[in-house]
């Protein structure tokens, strides 16, 4: 519920202050925005399975970000940049897919 | 996340009543219970919304080039390179020219204005033209050859890149025009006098070439069953004018 809230808050907040992004930080926010979808569908899925602990989704979410964040920057230091975001991309994509048919397992049993 | 094994041991609330559908589960998780983790986790949606937010409502994602790849700048900055050289290069040939007109050079600029005055004139028909050309006879006793036939003609005259053309006795200018009247074809006004001849001054070779690819006009005009007749002349004289308004 508080998730939820949280998300609509967000939303609105980024529709009407309309924050601008410092230019250093733009090549991050897709990886940062995968990474903590990636992070939300498995708290999602920690939820169906009963073993939730919001500890754990908090650090995770953050490390999660943190991580992919790094990842990119170190491709970019290394000169592989695009390459790195897309390999980081299509990993992220993986698991969100893999939670997403635990989730659908658990829900729907099918 | 999910796949933290030690997720299940710190697991929180709700050990015992393992017979709950997973509904339930959910519904129960989301459940408003203020508590402090929960802001935390309400917080990190709050930044979550607004990473999505900013990302999608991006000032200028509509400009290509922000996303475009280095190769494709690169080649896109090359072109405005080359783009650039070559303005410049008729920017230098065009203020020479300028600098040369200006520069009290006035036979220069003498010789220049004569030759567009030579070259407007030929266009305009308001001076003889002499030089090698095409000479175009068309026997036509039937009458099947009309107005559309010598446009055409003219057209592809024109294409082959003939400077004069005289229709009959009158000078092929901007403004001549072509129609079929009562006793035959009408040249701006004048009726047309039989056998038809077509003067084209230009490249001989070129101007018969012209004329008798397929579907050219040898071929129309005979393909209607009148005569079609060119030759070649070293020395052909336009020597009708039109009236100059200006001169």
């Amino acid at each position: 519920m508080i998730a939820i809230i949280g998300l609509l808050v967000g939303i609105a907040v980024g529709i009407i202050w309309h924050p601008v992004v410092p230019i250093w930080l733009e090549p991050y926010l897709p990886i940062a925005i995968v990474a903590a979808i990636d992070a939300v569908f498995g708290g999602f899925r920690a939820i169906m399975e009963r073993r939730f602990d919001e500890r754990i989704f908090v650090v995770s979410f953050l490390s999660n970000v943190l991580i992919a964040s790094f990842l990119v920057f170190l491709g970019d230091q290394l000169g592989v940049g695009a390459q790195m975001s897309t390999g980081v991309v299509v990993v992220l994509a993986m698991r969100i897919f893999a939670n997403a048919a635990a989730i659908r397992r658990i829900l729907f049993r099918a | 996340m999910a796949d933290d094994v030690e997720g299940t041991e710190v697991a929180g609330a709700g050990e015992g009543t393992d017979v709950r559908s997973p509904m339930s589960t959910l519904a129960r998780q989301l459940a408003f219970r203020p508590a402090r983790p929960h802001l935390v986790i309400g917080l990190l949606f709050v930044v979550l919304g607004l990473l999505v937010t900013v990302a999608v409502f991006r000032p200028g994602t509509d400009e290509p080039w922000r996303t475009a790849r280095t190769e494709d700048l690169v080649q896109i900055l090359d072109d405005l390179g080359a783009r650039e050289q070559r303005l410049d290069a008729e920017t230098a040939r065009l203020s020479g020219l300028q600098s040369d007109l200006e520069s009290g050079s006035t036979i220069e600029a003498l010789a220049e204005s004569e030759r567009q005055l030579e070259a407007l004139r030929v266009l305009t028909g308001t001076t003889p033209v002499y030089g090698p050309g095409l000479r175009i006879d068309l026997t036509d006793p039937e009458g099947v050859i009309d107005a559309a036939v010598l446009l055409d003609a003219v057209q592809e005259l024109r294409d082959a890149g003939a400077e004069a053309i005289q229709v009959g006795d009158t000078r092929v200018v901007v403004d001549t025009w072509f129609g079929d009247g009562p006793e035959g074809i009408v040249v701006s006004g004048e009726p047309l006098a039989k056998p038809i001849t077509i003067l084209a001054i230009g490249d001989p070779e070129g101007l018969a070439v012209a004329m008798s690819i397929p579907g050219g006009l040898a071929d129309s005009v005979r393909t209607r069953g009148a005569g079609f007749e060119a030759s070649t002349a070293q020395a052909l004289t336009i020597s009708v004018t039109v009236p100059s308004t200006t001169q």
